[in-house]
């Protein structure tokens, strides 16, 4: 206990000394959590800019840009006098979308033919043509119907059964676990763990890393009394406690900012949350004892986690990957957090469901954590292990 | 000492600096095919769907037989066991749900309407709208099917009747990304983010060393030689990018040459300014790799692209532009995904020239305090 409180205080010491270091262990994620959380706090794409023109302008056009417009996530924007003025604006991403609206609109809806709209898109900026799409699609398809049900009432049916005949299958959308889509809960809820393990890796890389860049790697083993495990332990206790004391803080956090979002237990995901942190430590112990390098060490600690959430299978479906990028995602432990996420946290299921899940990282904890270990005691006190820059 | 001479003095920094080679020069390599991997395919393929039938009728089996023949529906027939469902759903084995509650084929004859639910799973927003979208389009093609025979069943010529199916075409075209592809979308983006992070942190590096043995180059001519080498270090790798990476993964390259030339030029500047900058801040050669790799994320979504700029809180909205990557994935975008010009980009372009001027200023400052 009188090593591992010495080898505490040696830690403790330095990062009062270091400010670089403190600010990286104490300051860095609460500032980009709160920083994440308030780029999404808007919940939903909102006003999204569509060029409009109306080329028909009669009372019907007006009347199918009016119910367009009514569309929460999109905002008309008139004035453009052409096709290639409104495409202008497209490439000079005034607007995002253009919505033209035919000459002989109103004829053809008169006389019965189909009548056109065209919605030119933005597709590469894909979050604006997607909410786009659906608001647009969604007016066109409740106008199409009132059209479709006037037709059949003048072919002599009653109003009421005409709306039926127009759509006799009608879609009803329930999202599951997550009303809305409210991209709070998509995506800053599940891109903040993703830093979580990228500072989880970075420090535990940096504490153990700089004992070998300075050459200080025997006294900070014998202040823990000879032991390794010891003075691991002492040294990532730091850490270890401020990650998942914020952590829990997110957790919490979002469990009131989206309370019907989440149907889960707080205290199991919390659990799950710090053994995906340790997990990551874990691993990025075992890099460090493998390159015996600080920088190489965090190099490598960054490409294993930077990318790790184009990986994880959250944005874009693991199941659409291929082959060699869902052997990648397998062996990163946010893959199998956000598993968790999603089935305990966000469907409410029983613990019981996501256990393969937590044996998964419960292994990857065990091998990385043994081998980094070991390589650690067999080569880390060795002075041709130190210096490396 | 020339300021050419300085610059010559920093390409041979670099190439005796095995770390700041690798961020330098590697890691933009192995990322360029690294980070389209996962998006290969482009699309939600299948999405795995379970297909409740509470109603068990000719209708329900119809629908079943269509959504069978979907294209991106991977559907797995249920049982109505709701435990089975519910496990299925919990276990992420499947990503949505359709239910064709009892009563569907009855409300069909009857000429009421015939609800479908769809319900997918809001943590993969991606599969659940795909889903939706496709559901929704097998219901309006065997509802256009019913209304066509009860047109004519009611006495309406075909004509009349096809005519009442579709009154409002909404024909959606998409532009520059027509095949809606994820990766398309978003590995060009991402890829100006690994320019300039790769470039800060491999500058820091170098930097952080000199600063740790008292050798950061003082004055400004060092300053300039730096930021020259450090430009057309950026340079290289941008153009690597977005003239040899995107043709590689087969995304479009529409902008004229020159156009992509000029506005990376000014864009290599600004990012080695600011990397300068950086690497007068961080006092030791790690602190970049520390602080900087966790920052790309932030970065991304900030910018206003893969997240709406218009959904930003009204600070953010505009102090998004501090960020160099900002004006820099708009602009690159801009000019190899849409074919911008040059006027295209035109705010981009001004928000890079006053960012470099600005860093260029203050980096003058801080490398002259030293002496």
């Amino acid at each position: 206990m009188q090593y591992f409180t010495g080898s505490l205080q040696r830690e403790l010491m330095h990062l009062r000394n270091d400010k670089g270091d403190l600010f990286l262990t104490v300051a860095m994620l609460p500032l980009l959590c709160a920083f994440i959380w308030w780029i999404f706090s808007a919940g939903q794409p909102d006003s999204l800019p569509v060029a409009i023109i109306d080329q028909d302008q009669t009372a019907t056009s007006r009347e199918f840009i009016r119910l367009t417009n009514a569309a929460p996530g999109i905002e008309l924007q008139h004035g453009f006098n052409s096709q290639s003025a409104a495409v202008d604006a497209l490439r000079k991403r005034g607007v995002y979308a253009v919505l033209l609206v035919p000459a002989q609109f109103e004829r053809d809806i008169y006389t019965g033919s189909p009548a056109e709209v065209v919605l030119m898109l933005n597709s590469q900026y894909s979050t604006y043509a997607s909410t786009i799409e659906r608001h647009v699609s969604g007016a066109a398809l409740t106008a199409g119907v009132g059209i479709g049900a006037n037709r059949l009432q003048m072919l002599g049916m009653f109003g009421e059964q005409s709306l039926t005949m127009a759509m006799p299958i009608s879609v009803i959308a329930t999202p599951l676990f997550n009303e809305g889509p409210n991209y709070e809960v998509f995506l800053a809820a599940t891109l903040i763990p993703a830093l979580f393990q990228i500072l989880a890796m970075i420090l535990a890389v940096s504490a153990v890393g700089r004992e070998l860049r300075d050459g200080t790697a025997l006294d900070w083993l014998h202040t823990s009394g000879g032991s390794l495990a010891l003075a691991l332990g002492a040294k990532l206790l730091p850490p270890i406690l401020v990650i998942n004391g914020y952590a829990a803080i997110i957790v919490w956090f979002f469990q009131h900012v989206a309370p019907d979002s989440y149907s889960g237990n707080g205290l199991s995901i919390w659990l799950s949350f710090v053994l995906m942190n340790i997990t990551a430590m874990a691993v990025g112990i075992l890099i460090l004892a493998v390159t015996r390098n600080f920088r190489m060490g965090l190099s490598l600690a960054g490409f294993y986690s930077a990318p790790a959430f184009a990986y994880s299978g959250q944005a874009f479906p693991l199941i659409s990957m291929p082959d060699a990028a869902q052997y990648w995602a397998s062996i990163l432990p946010l893959t199998h957090w956000l598993k968790i996420y999603n089935q305990l946290w966000m469907a409410g299921a029983p613990i019981t469901e996501v256990m393969d899940s937590v044996k998964v990282l419960a292994a990857m904890l065990t091998v990385a954590g043994l081998f980094g270990y070991l390589l650690l005691k067999h080569y880390a006190f060795k002075p041709e292990s130190w210096g490396a820059r | 000492m020339t300021i050419w001479k300085h610059s010559l003095l920093t390409w041979r920094a670099i190439f005796k600096d095995k770390g700041a080679m690798l961020l330098l020069f590697g890691a933009g390599l192995v990322y360029s095919f690294f980070y389209p991997l996962p998006y290969h395919y482009e699309q939600v393929q299948s999405v795995p769907t379970i297909l409740v039938d509470q109603d068990n009728s000719t209708s329900s089996r119809t629908l079943s037989r269509m959504l069978h023949a979907s294209p991106y529906l991977d559907i797995r027939q249920a049982h109505n066991d709701a435990g089975v469902i519910q496990e299925a759903l919990w276990h992420g084995d499947v990503m949505a749900m359709i239910i064709v509650p009892s009563g569907f084929h009855i409300n069909l004859l009857a000429g009421r309407t015939a609800e479908l639910q769809v319900a997918s799973h809001g943590g993969y927003l991606l599969a659940g709208s795909k889903a939706l979208m496709n559901v929704t389009e097998v219901a309006m093609t065997m509802g256009a099917g019913i209304t066509l025979q009860k047109a004519q069943s009611m006495g309406a010529n075909p004509q009349q009747a096809t005519d009442s199916l579709q009154p409002l075409v909404l024909e959606t075209r998409a532009l520059y990304n027509p095949n809606d592809g994820y990766g398309h979308s978003i590995v060009p983006a991402v890829m100006v983010l690994i320019i300039q992070q790769t470039l800060l942190i491999g500058v820091t590096l170098l930097l952080g060393k000199k600063t740790e043995l008292g050798q950061l180059p003082k004055g400004s001519n060092a300053y300039l030689g730096m930021l020259l080498t450090f430009s057309i270090i950026a340079l290289l790798n941008t153009l690597y990018f977005f003239a040899v990476a995107i043709r590689i993964q087969q995304y479009a390259h529409l902008g004229e040459f020159l156009s992509l030339l000029v506005f990376a030029i000014v864009f290599c500047v600004c990012i080695a300014a600011f990397a300068l900058l950086l690497g007068r801040i961080f006092k030791t050669r790690e602190r970049g790799l520390q602080l900087l790799l966790i920052t790309s994320v932030p970065m991304l979504f900030v910018s206003g692209y893969s997240w709406p700029a218009e959904s930003l809180p009204d600070l953010l909205y505009y102090a998004r532009w501090i960020l160099p990557t900002t004006s820099g994935i708009h602009g690159f975008v801009g000019i190899t995904q849409l074919g911008a010009s040059l006027a295209d980009v035109a705010l981009e372009l001004k928000m890079l020239l006053c960012l470099a001027i600005l860093m260029i200023a203050a980096g003058l400052i801080s490398y002259r305090q030293q002496n």
